[in-house]
């Protein structure tokens, strides 16, 4: 069972692009897989994950 | 629950093509800002080189660090017609040119070599450019140190034989390792037609060298958006060339825009020193609430509601330096707003806002079509409830 447990949540993680994770990491995962499928590019991930986890800090 | 959670719209400076910049929140598209330029133009890419970005694609520029930033710029020519690759396009004087021998700030070897080839008196490049008489130019090229001991720029009013701007060093703006981007702003005189623009050392030393490339010419328009500074890099090969102005504009926000109540919020450098700037949250002609700059006294914020301005004329801080946060917080008998971690104005006799707010354009009006916004946007935040004071305060810090 734990291992099944383990598994389904390897699982969920990597077809989220980081689902069930930090929501900062899956909020652009999400943003970027949307621009790459539209034909744009993102770039400065490093940066947009700064300005949103200052966002998800404030309550 | 949190800002990231609460956040209707949350547009960034992180993605874009040509016609898009795509903004995080929401994931559905609906909030992506579309960009009009008719022209390409140049950013500093992550790598710190300038590169041309495609027509109507964002502008998403390092210049001010590791992390990009929006750029939204006015029309503008270059009149040069060689940007690099001189002697081409009318380069003359004492130095001697070893074009296309320096790899510029492109990556490419596009770069100069100015020699000194004699060691008389004074070594120097001019190029003569038309002008008009009583308007301003700003002048910029890219340097980097050779074994020149100094560097002058100096500009000559050909009608009458005098300077405009006198012999100036920029030695010390440069090093010997990196690009330094020099400019500097003048008016002709009431009479002058023509100027001589020079570049060297008027020290001399024989075979002592310095490195340009990209040079440009901007004349300032007179009255609108007169903010003399240099704009990005426009690369002329051959004749003068203009880039268009940027803009952006989205409708169909009302969704997603607190429509009797909410919080609009902006990280941006405006560029100062021109005429009336805005980014405006709009419901039609006659109702907007706008983030922006006077010609004069400092930030502008507005609510227009109804047909009637109810303007908050916000002098006092003047105008902030470099990038700053700015929040609005719009509820009937309750507007604020923030400043870098500040309220810095309150106004309780906003009666209604009910009103369709559905649009945000990088102007004023029911399109954004005047009091165009220009300058650099980090951040554009949407709540569609107002924020408590430790939000505001937390947000804007």
């Amino acid at each position: 069972m734990l291992a099944l447990k383990l598994g389904i949540s390897l699982n969920n993680i990597k077809a989220g692009g980081g689902g069930g994770g930090d929501p900062v990491d899956t909020m652009i995962a999400d943003f970027q897989s949307r621009v790459t499928t539209d034909g744009g590019t993102t770039e400065a991930a490093a940066c947009l994950k700064t300005l949103l986890t200052a966002l998800n800090d404030i309550s | 629950m949190t800002l990231l959670d609460d956040a209707k719209i949350i547009t960034t400076a992180n993605a874009g093509k040509a016609g898009t910049l795509y903004s995080v929140k929401p994931d559905s598209g609906l909030a992506d800002l579309g960009i009009t330029r008719a022209t390409t133009a140049t950013r500093v890419n992550p790598s710190g080189n300038i590169e041309s970005v495609a027509v109507n694609e964002p502008q998403l520029d390092y210049s001010d660090g590791s992390c990009p930033s929006f750029l939204v710029e006015p029309q503008r020519t270059n009149l040069f017609t060689y940007s690099t690759g001189m002697p081409s396009g009318g380069w003359a004087g004492t130095a001697t040119y070893n074009a296309n021998t320096v790899v510029g700030p492109d990556g490419t070897t596009t770069g100069n070599l100015i020699e000194d080839p004699s060691g008389g008196a004074s070594v120097a490049a001019y190029n003569v450019m038309s002008v008009s008489a009583s308007t301003t130019y700003t002048f910029s090229f890219y340097a980097k140190r050779g074994t020149m001991t100094d560097m002058n720029y100096s500009i000559l009013d050909m009608q009458i034989f005098s300077y405009i701007v006198g012999v100036t060093s920029f030695y010390s703006q440069t090093n010997s390792s990196t690009w330094s981007r020099i400019s500097v702003t003048f008016t002709t005189n009431s009479g002058t037609s023509s100027v001589r623009i020079y570049l060297g050392n008027f020290a001399g030393g024989t075979g002592t060298n310095f490195s340009l490339w990209g040079v440009q010419l901007e004349e300032i328009p007179s009255g609108a958006h007169t903010d003399p500074s240099a704009t990005s890099y426009i690369p002329t090969s051959g004749a003068t060339v203009t880039r268009n102005r940027t803009s952006f504009y989205k409708t169909g926000l009302s969704s997603l825009i607190g429509q009797t109540e909410g919080v609009f919020f902006l990280e941006l450098d405006f560029d100062f020193n021109g005429d009336y700037g805005f980014i405006s949250m709009g419901a039609n002609s006659s109702n907007a609430v706008g983030i922006g700059a006077t010609n004069s006294s400092g930030l502008w914020l507005q609510a227009l509601i109804g047909g009637t301005g109810l303007n908050t004329f916000w002098s006092s801080p003047g105008y902030p330096s470099g990038f700053f946060k700015i929040a609005i917080k719009y509820k009937s008998g309750d507007f604020a707003a923030w400043l870098n971690g500040t309220e810095v104005t309150t106004n309780a006799s906003i009666t209604s806002q009910a009103k369709t707010w559905e649009k945000i354009a990088a102007g004023y009006g029911t399109t954004g079509s005047f009091y165009f916004f220009y300058g650099k946007i980090r951040q554009i935040q949407f709540y569609d409830t107002i924020l408590t004071d430790a939000q505001l305060l937390a947000l804007t810090t």
